[in-house]
């Protein structure tokens, strides 16, 4: 029995089968220990290549088993808009996995400090990758928007401000080309529908005549009821009836009669209605002629705008290309996700994810901290941070993701940056909040190449910004203070208002600026506000607003005389109308009601007639029952 | 000149050597290979059960081969099977869940639709595919390998200046 199994074991086991097993395990084992950390190294810069868009360099990453995690002397990640440039590079990081976790395939890290961060290392290499070709989105994205938005800007001619040039140029036939005004393509409209109207209120009217013998035929039944022929109650109730049934007939007719009566009523209302509309559209082609003449927007808005120039605007857009990479990159994970078509062998992960339990992937806290060499750098640069709760599952975790960063330069500019990255529920929010102090600004350009262009050569600037991104919208609040300001520039001022505002410029020597901008569902908006406006606005104003109110006013003025002529056309066609119907529908009106009288005072005369007939038998019974009662009691 | 030798052992182990069902083992362990990608624990666990049962190695591998290249063309019917199981099935959602959150499980990376429709696919066709080797080999070496040898098109082959060349290298050892 044993020498069976014994042969039975040795048929189905491979003789020797320890080395068959041992040997591979070895060689495996020999071959992961040599290259296991250029391979995790390779994967790293891999993966991070991929999310970044620009070349990841790690150094010297080596691989301990216990406890088992991973160090690295050095990190450096290029700027993808800048490939001699990092974006920052570190010093030794070192962390350790958890390995209970790992064995259930989750990298779950506490712990994770980078020291020696430095921002905005120069590289001694190209650090930029080509760049992959992304399928085109169908709903552009907020840089997108804000780049339409500033291309826009720049391709509207600015407003002039030589009065005597825009006089010149200025062609009021031309502006008030009917073609262009809304209002007489209206006024055209509404003639045409009031003619077609007219058609069908004739028409209407024609049936309502036709309805005339009906009512001479009931004038003549009503009076066929003889009343002075009635001579008992039986005559009397026929008569009645027949009041009744005539009666009946009239208030059918008029029946009949309102409902044409309102419809016609309603249409003759309604084009009133739009006639006085006319003033609406008037006022709208009046901002639309003042928009073609070009006239100087006297509004802060304008001269804002002109005066701070799009660098400002341009380094705001800047930074909602990373708020639109971060509201895009960090992403949940789906407990059902729909199918995809994955690359062939790939195929597609479905993540389980249960209550208190890990997600896959989880860093609870990364400490930052670096700079540059103080003694050596009067310049010196600082930060130190924390990110907290980085993972791939946020519902897992219960924790948005969040960066805490203070930076300091020099010891005069002092930064402090804060964001959360909420994917635990629809719709994802982001929140971010920076404070700046003591920036220094060397050279930001004012004007425009057409209006005063200028730089300020030096400044201090403050700056607060708040953002909030719900979703796909967005809503940022940016308030900058400019301090200890020197402009310089570039030409003399041509023209009035240019010298208007050198002038208030040259004394200028700081303002303030809030800036908001925001999109709701696809419209993406900004809004200026500064102190600076005040100021240029009323010494502008003071100038040349009289002048160019005078021509607002001689082109409004034009603009009433031609629109009104046109609305009298309207005007006058409708009243015909309206007093060809209405003259019609009274006269009518005035007869049915004759009519419906005369049914009504002969239905009232035939029951008079029948309560003194019903009188005078209740009478004559009573006197003949009395007189019975007499001939008894005698 | 590894695949003809493959071939060449395959075709010898087919006439002589061992048993049949050590041959249809071998082939049909190397179909879970072939099939499911390797690099789960799965795979590993399918490597040690070959090692150490004395099934026939080349014909494990020939059969790694020949399933790698099925498993190429089925990929999406996989992928949808992987799917359906993961992601369809209401009933299955407790198990995966306790799977996907328990130790080493995940290592054999059943979340993926892929790993997984292969993988079940797999075990499905395991017993077909270890039978019907079984009565190839015992039906091959009875009767199929005379006449495959007499036919005209084995002949051919089996003169060619490729595979005597291939024979003479391969018994350069020997004969020294």
């Amino acid at each position: 029995m044993v020498q069976a199994r014994a042969r039975l074991g040795e048929r189905v086991m491979r003789k020797k089968f320890v080395l068959f097993i041992l040997i591979p395990a070895v060689i495996v084992s020999i071959i992961v220990y040599l290259f296991i950390d250029r391979w995790i190294t390779s994967g790293l810069e891999y993966a991070g290549e991929q999310a970044v868009g620009a070349k990841v360099e790690i150094d010297h990453l080596h691989v301990s088993i216990n406890p088992i995690g991973l160090e690295f002397a050095r990190l450096q990640v290029a700027d993808p808009g800048d490939g001699w440039k990092n974006m920052f590079e570190t010093g030794k990081v070192k962390f350790a996995l958890n390995f209970g976790q790992l064995l259930r395939g989750k990298y779950i890290i506490e712990t994770m400090e980078v020291n020696n961060l430095i921002l905005g290392t120069t590289r001694t290499t190209d650090g930029s990758l080509p760049k992959p070709i992304t399928p085109a989105s169908s709903s552009p994205g907020l840089t997108e928007q804000a780049a339409s938005m500033i291309n826009s800007q720049g391709s509207n001619k600015a407003a002039s401000f030589d009065i005597e040039k825009i006089k010149r140029e200025l062609n009021i036939d031309s502006i008030l080309n009917p073609n262009n005004l809304a209002t007489y393509r209206r006024i055209d409209s509404l003639k045409k529908q009031i003619n077609d109207a007219g058609v069908e209120w004739k028409a209407t009217l024609d049936e309502i005549e036709k309805s005339k013998s009906r009512l001479s035929e009931i004038e003549s039944k009503a009076k066929q009821i003889n009343v002075g022929a009635i001579k008992d109650i039986a005559s009397a109730t026929n008569a009645l009836n027949n009041a009744k049934s005539i009666l009946n007939d009239a208030n059918e007719v008029k029946t009949s009669f309102n409902t044409r009566k309102s419809v016609i009523t309603d249409g003759v209302n309604k084009f009133g209605g739009s006639i006085n509309d006319l003033d609406d559209l008037a006022a709208q082609d009046f901002r639309n002629v003042v928009n073609m003449a070009r006239l100087p927007d006297l509004s802060m808005n304008g001269i804002a705008a002109m005066v701070l120039g799009k660098d400002l605007l341009r380094k705001a857009y800047e930074y909602l290309g990373y708020v639109e990479k971060a509201r895009t990159t960090i992403h949940n994970s789906s407990d059902k996700p729909p199918i995809e078509t994955p690359k062939r062998l790939k195929g597609q992960n479905i993540y389980f994810h249960a209550e208190r339990t890990y997600p896959k992937f989880w860093i609870k806290k990364i400490l930052i901290s670096g700079g540059t060499d103080q003694t050596n750098d009067p310049q010196y640069f600082y930060a130190k941070g924390q990110v907290l709760n980085i993972s791939n599952d946020q519902c897992a975790t219960g924790m948005p993701l969040t960066v805490n960063l203070m930076a300091t330069r020099g010891g005069t500019t002092t930064l402090s940056f804060d964001a959360t990255f909420d994917r635990r529920k629809e719709p994802a929010v982001d929140h971010y909040k920076a404070e700046l102090t003591g920036l220094a600004v060397h050279e930001m350009s004012f004007g425009r190449s057409d209006f005063l262009p200028s730089k300020v050569t030096s400044a201090i600037a403050d700056a607060s910004i708040t953002a909030v991104v719900p979703g796909s919208h967005f809503d940022s609040n940016t308030k900058i203070i400019i301090k200890n300001m020197n402009l310089s520039f570039d030409r003399d001022p041509n023209g009035l208002v240019e010298r208007l505002v050198h002038d208030v410029l040259a004394s200028l020597k700081g303002f303030t600026v809030d800036l908001r901008m925001w999109r709701d569902d696809h419209k993406f908006d900004v809004a200026f506000a500064t102190d600076l406006d005040d100021q240029l606005a009323s010494r502008t104003r003071q100038v040349i607003g009289n002048e160019v109110a005078k021509i607002q006013n001689d082109l409004r003025n034009k603009l009433n005389a031609k629109i009104g002529e046109k609305r009298q056309e309207v005007e006058k066609l409708f009243e015909e109308k309206k007093s060809q119907v209405t003259g019609r529908l009274k006269d009518y009106e005035n007869l049915l009601n004759d009519k419906l009288a005369l049914v009504e005072a002969k239905k009232k005369e035939v029951e008079d007639r029948i309560d003194k007939e019903k009188k005078k038998q209740t009478d004559d019974l009573s006197k003949k029952a009395k007189d019975a009662l007499k001939g008894l009691f005698k | 000149m590894f695949w003809l030798k493959l071939v060449t052992n395959f075709i010898k182990i087919l006439r002589e050597g061992q048993t049949p069902a050590q041959v249809a083992g071998g082939f049909a362990l190397g179909s879970i290979l072939g099939l499911s990608p390797m690099f789960t624990l799965q795979g590993i666990l399918v490597w040690f059960v070959i090692l150490v049962l004395d099934v026939n190695l080349s014909a494990a591998t020939f059969s790694l081969g020949v399933f790698a290249l099925i498993a190429y063309i089925f990929d999406p019917l996989f992928h949808r099977l992987g799917y359906f199981l993961l992601a369809n099935i209401e009933g299955l959602r407790a198990l995966w869940t306790a799977l996907y959150n328990a130790p080493l499980a995940p290592l054999t990376r059943f979340n993926n639709t892929v790993v997984l429709g292969s993988f079940v696919s797999a075990l499905i066709l395991f017993t077909p595919i270890y039978l019907g080797m079984k009565k190839f080999v015992i039906v091959y070496r009875a009767t199929l390998g005379v006449r495959i040898r007499k036919m005209k098109v084995y002949q051919i082959i089996d003169r060619s200046s490729l595979v005597q060349w291939y024979r003479r290298v391969r018994d350069l050892g020997s004969v020294l």
